[in-house]
């Protein structure tokens, strides 16, 4: 096989998705027995070309005529060729489909399927792939819009730009093949399937007076923690410290790591703690609105350095060091259900604690001590 | 390394596709041609139209599209006026016509590409009903080619353009055409072998659909399109004047084709009776006016055939009597209504016998008329002997041979006084009785003897030539006359219309014949092809008895009654030429495409039995006979030679088959390398592993450490370095051995 070992590590569907070609035996019995899902229909082109070829067979019956015999034989010979150039067009195509990392309601994510040609001597010509977002029943028809040479891969986009927080499913419905003359097709099964994480579109919202210090509302911000302000100590190294903070001489000194403490790292650190219970957000609108508030204010907070830790009721607290951790706050911000019954009775007063609360029924505080900070 | 050319941009084949559309309706025109005068001029607009549009293209995407609505609208007067003026058919073909034109220039959705296509075919099929000829089988092939080139370029831009093809802006996509040369440098040779296989395919899996396609006989077959396309090739009618069988000897086309099986020997010069003329006037025979019209209104048919000849079977099945020969015909269209035979026969097998009338009392077979189209029909247990069997005068259906009366304006006999007819002029019947009896001497003699001795007259007093100039009228007026009595030279009607006047002076009553005298026999095919220049006039004397026989006055031919030279077929020499073979071709389509009926059917399914039969039987005979042979060379005495022939062939075998284990590929692997992409090395470390990965990956045992060795080495020659290698030879046998 030309293709490589490296590329076996995907997960690849389709008919020559295997990792051993099928015997020919067999997909000659899958010519007359196709597997299940796949199915050979006419298009309108092919249900018109069988009416006719119909029609001209009645009348070559009713005439002997030789000449439209033949011109019947014409019509047969091109269906048949319909159906197996299409089957035989498929049969070495595999695909998989990727996603982008993220996606956010309202901005452009990249759903792509990348299709293979696993045949060594032919290319591969005009696949359609119709797939879409399962939860969100949006749905997208890729072609294939150049020939595939034999071991070549292509890539097909679909920009998608969600419209709705949720844990999408992207999915190939399904592949078809309609080459060469668009008379029959052939239906695959797409098979594949890839989650993605559809974040809370970024919302205005309105800073308040700040009491005491910490959280740049001024406008000022930091992207990363403890890398800005006087030097005002050592101490040992945790998880998620950024490399060049380690004070590298201290450490090999000590024979353990040891990273620089800055005077930044300690202003004031909030936490965010988002409760989804039903009786707090009767409305849904409302909860997503305070979804986007949510992963606003984390954003923002962990560009200023001061977000601490992340929580959502019931669930577990997520210490915010790097981008991924954020990431994974947010990702956790999109499966938000709306309408849960939380049954954690928690005491989120705690200090410098951001909680999310309903303000007039349509706007959503975050209130930290009592104190509501910011309000969307 | 391979140049890579830019592939072709959506517009580039957009253009592409519209060109290949263009010459499908360009090819299906061209077929109207073969139609004569039958809508040329529609054929010839689309024609030009489509040609300038190809060779302008860019002025044509300029016009604005009121042009085509404009067309269009035209189409619907266009078309109205041709219902009410002409018959249905043409009609019909000249709104296919314009529909073509109209959709060639103007296709932007998948459903009009899918219009274009089926009108074409339906133009194609209608033309192909009406001529049946060559020309419409080549067309047919460049017409299916071009079609799956233009659908599949359809497709191909329907998925390119990510299924907006039918958004495509013309009008830009013209602007960057910078020529069809152009556009073909973009073209790749694997493209273009695509195609052409898919073509070949196409072709070959029509060709099986169009031979197993179950036909069935029908009882009351359809006539569609039964029409007059072409105009009269000959001049062989109802009534033929000096000279005109003459002057269609002047035409070398072939004008009729007979193929003959299951007799082993054929006539030497065969004689295809076309028709009998009875009445004679001034130079002028014809049918006379009573059987003229007993033929044309269709008195009697091929069922009331029994009335006059018992022992013989008209019918539009062949019969299942192996034994018979049988002699199909294929008349060119326009050569004539009356369809040609050669003597008498057993059966006549036409698949539309209700278009076919008898003439008994002319041994004649006429259709309704001209056929514009190859006609074909089979004669079974055909005698070639000279004489023609004659209906007695008792079993003519009297209410059809009723009497016309003499007129003044055609002063002829009727049927069948008519066979005694003799110019009106005395002096010509005067000179005609003293020719009458310088022949016979005054002596009384029979028909045959008469014929023979007129025969001979005529050749010592004249001799043959093509044209011939006659002397001014003095006297007498009569052509025929006038030229008995000069010493001219003279071409066949000459002399067969002077034997007729000859034998019915003396009181023979007798008939003149026109049709074709001998034709070549193609090498090839293995048929007959009867040339217009074959064209011939003969007569036929009535024997006083039962039949009427040949006479052939012409010079350098038999005598009366002479024995009938026949030859076998093997033995015929024939053309072969190119000539003759592209008219082999012409009939190859119509043995195996036209005329393909439930019967060739059959007989092609058991040809194809037979043959695998005789395969089989053949390939068994060898190996007894091989066996055998080996056999009684082991147990025959041995030699020493024979023991030292044996010992080295066994040695060489060894070595061989040592030399081939030494090999790192095998012969077969060796011989197949040459038609494999790749290095052969590496294709079979690639198998070998394959196979292990497949069937022992799981395997256990002490030598698993050898074996990853193996493989190692296995990898190293299927994806590593080639100076990284071990030996190949070495590396393959120990896979054979541990894996």
């Amino acid at each position: 096989m030309s293709i490589s070992a490296s590329k076996d590590q995907f997960m690849w569907r389709g008919p020559a998705s295997g990792r051993t070609p099928k015997p020919f035996s067999v997909k000659l019995k899958e010519i007359f027995i196709p597997p299940k899902g796949e199915k050979v229909l006419p298009t309108a082109s092919g249900m018109m070309l069988i009416l006719i070829g119909l029609c001209l067979g009645l009348a070559a019956y009713n005439t002997e005529n030789n000449i439209l015999f033949a011109a019947l034989s014409l019509l047969i010979a091109t269906i048949i060729m319909s159906g197996f150039f299409c089957w035989s067009n498929i049969i070495s195509a595999r695909w998989r489909l990727e996603a982008s990392s993220t996606f956010r309601v309202g901005e452009d994510g990249e759903v792509a399927v990348v299709v293979e040609n696993a045949r060594q001597r032919f290319p591969l010509f005009c696949l359609l792939f119709h797939l879409g977002d399962e939860t969100s029943h949006e749905v997208s028809d890729l072609y294939l819009t150049e020939s595939v040479a034999p071991g070549e891969s292509s890539r097909l986009v679909w920009r998608h730009r969600p419209k709705k927080r949720c844990v999408a499913r992207f999915r190939i419905f399904e592949t078809t093949s309609s080459f060469p003359f668009g008379f029959l097709r052939k239906h695959v099964l797409g098979e594949c399937e890839v989650k993605a994480r559809i974040w809370p579109a970024r919302t205005d919202y309105q800073r308040l007076k700040m009491i005491g210090t910490g959280f740049g509302w001024q406008g000022a911000s930091t992207k990363t923690k403890g890398s800005t302000g006087e030097l005002i100590g050592l101490r040992q190294y945790a998880k998620g410290d950024a490399p060049r903070s380690i004070h590298w001489k201290v450490s090999a000194r000590q024979g353990t790591l040891v990273v620089k403490q800055h005077a930044a790292e300690s202003q004031a650190r909030y936490s965010l703690v988002v409760n989804p219970s039903r009786y707090l957000w009767p409305k849904e609108d409302v909860f997503e609105k305070m979804c986007s508030f949510v992963a606003s204010l984390a954003e923002d907070l962990f560009l200023a350095g001061d977000l601490d830790h992340c929580r959502i009721v019931g669930g577990a607290s997520i210490k915010i060091s790097r981008v991924a951790d954020l990431s994974s706050f947010l990702d956790e911000v999109s499966a938000l259900v709306w309408g849960r019954e939380s049954s954690d009775i928690e005491n989120l007063v705690q200090s410098n604690c951001v909680v999310f609360s309903p303000l007039d029924g349509k706007s959503v505080g975050a209130i930290v001590n009592g104190t509501t900070i910011a309000k969307a | 390394m391979e140049r890579r050319l830019p592939k072709l941009s959506v517009n580039a084949l957009y253009r592409l596709k519209w060109l290949v559309g263009a010459l499908m309706a360009f090819v299906s025109m061209t077929a109207l041609l073969n139609l004569g005068s039958l809508s040329r001029v529609p054929a010839v607009i689309g024609i030009f139209a489509i040609g300038a549009c190809i060779f302008f293209p860019k002025q044509y995407s300029s016009t604005p599209p009121i042009v085509w609505k404009v067309f269009a609208f035209i189409i619907v007067p266009l078309v109205s006026i041709d219902v009410l003026a002409r018959e249905t058919i043409p009609a019909l073909l000249n709104l296919n016509t314009w529909l073509v034109i109209y959709r060639a220039l103007n296709h932007q959705k998948r459903r009009e590409e899918m219009q274009l296509v089926l009108l074409c075919l339906f133009l194609l099929v209608m033309t192909g009903m009406l001529t049946a000829s060559l020309v419409f089988g080549l067309q047919l092939l460049f017409f299916s080619g071009l079609a799956i080139g233009f659908l599949t370029a359809g497709t191909i831009l329907d998925s390119k353009s990510g299924g907006r093809s039918e958004e495509i802006d013309a009008y830009n996509a013209w602007q960057k055409h910078k020529g069809w040369f152009h556009l073909a440098r973009s073209s790749r040779y694997r493209n273009l072998a695509i195609g052409s296989a898919m073509f070949t395919a196409l072709i070959g899996i029509a060709g099986v659909a169009f031979l197993f396609i179950p036909r069935v006989e029908i009882q009351n077959k359809v006539n569609l399109f039964n029409m007059k396309a072409a105009s009269s090739q000959t001049g062989f009618s109802e009534s033929v004047n000096l000279g005109e069988v003459t002057n269609i000897k002047n035409d070398t086309r072939v004008a009729l084709r007979v193929d003959v099986s299951g007799e082993q020997m054929v006539p030497a010069t065969p004689y295809w009776r076309i028709l009998a003329l009875d009445s004679y006037n001034n130079g002028s025979f014809s049918i006379s006016p009573n059987l003229k019209e007993s033929l044309n209104d269709r008195g009697t048919t091929p069922y009331m055939a029994v009335r006059y000849w018992s022992d013989r079977r008209f019918s539009d099945m062949p019969s299942r009597d192996e034994t018979r020969d049988r002699w199909t015909f294929f008349v060119e269209p326009g050569v004539s209504k009356f369809l040609p035979v050669l003597g008498s026969f057993k059966q006549f097998t036409f698949a539309n016998l209700n278009e076919l009338s008898i003439g008994p009392q002319l041994h004649a077979f006429s259709l309704r008329e001209t056929p514009s189209k190859m006609v074909s029909y089979q004669l079974e247990g055909v005698d070639f002997n000279s004489n023609i069997p004659d209906v007695p005068a008792d079993r003519f259906n009297e209410t059809r041979m009723r009497r016309i009366s003499q007129t003044e304006e055609f002063p002829s006999y009727s049927y069948p006084e008519s066979l005694l007819g003799l110019p009106n002029d005395k002096a010509a019947k005067e000179y005609l009785d003293i020719i009458v009896q310088k022949i016979t001497g005054g002596v009384p003699m029979d028909a045959v003897a008469f014929a023979t001795r007129a025969t001979q007259y005529l050749s010592e007093s004249h001799n043959y030539s093509m044209s011939v100039n006659l002397p001014e009228a003095s006297g007498i007026n009569d052509p025929v006359v006038r030229w008995l009595q000069s010493d001219l030279d003279g071409h066949c009607e000459f002399f067969a219309s002077s034997l007729i006047l000859l034998s019915r002076a003396a009181g023979f009553p007798s008939r003149v014949v026109i049709g074709y005298k001998g034709g070549a026999w193609n090498a090839f095919e293995k048929y007959y092809m009867v040339r217009n220049s074959d064209a011939h006039a003969w007569c036929e004397v009535f024997d006083g008895k039962d039949s009427w026989f040949r006479v052939d006055p012409t010079p350098g031919s038999d005598l009366p009654m002479a024995p009938q030279t026949t030859v076998p077929i093997e033995a015929q020499m024939g053309e072969s030429d190119t000539l003759a073979y592209v008219d082999s071709l012409r009939m190859l389509w119509y043995r195996r495409i036209v005329n393909f009926d439930e019967q060739a059917q059959k007989e092609f399914a058991i040809l194809m039995k037979d043959f695998f039969l005789a395969y089989i039987q053949v390939a068994e005979e060898w190996a007894i006979s091989a066996a055998k042979e080996v056999y009684s060379w082991i147990v025959a005495p041995w030699s020493t030679k024979k023991f030292i022939y044996s010992m080295t062939s066994l040695v060489v075998a060894i070595l061989v088959l040592l030399f081939q284990r030494k090999l790192a590929l095998n012969y077969r692997e060796l011989f197949l390398a040459t038609f494999r992409r790749g290095d052969p090395i590496r294709r079979k470390a690639s198998k070998v592993l394959k196979k292990y990965e497949t069937k022992h990956r799981d395997r256990t045992d002490d030598a698993k450490g050898k074996r990853e060795s193996v493989i190692q080495d296995l990898k190293r020659l299927r994806f590593g370095r080639r100076d990284s290698w071990s030996n190949p030879r070495i590396v393959f046998k120990e896979a054979r051995r541990w894996l």
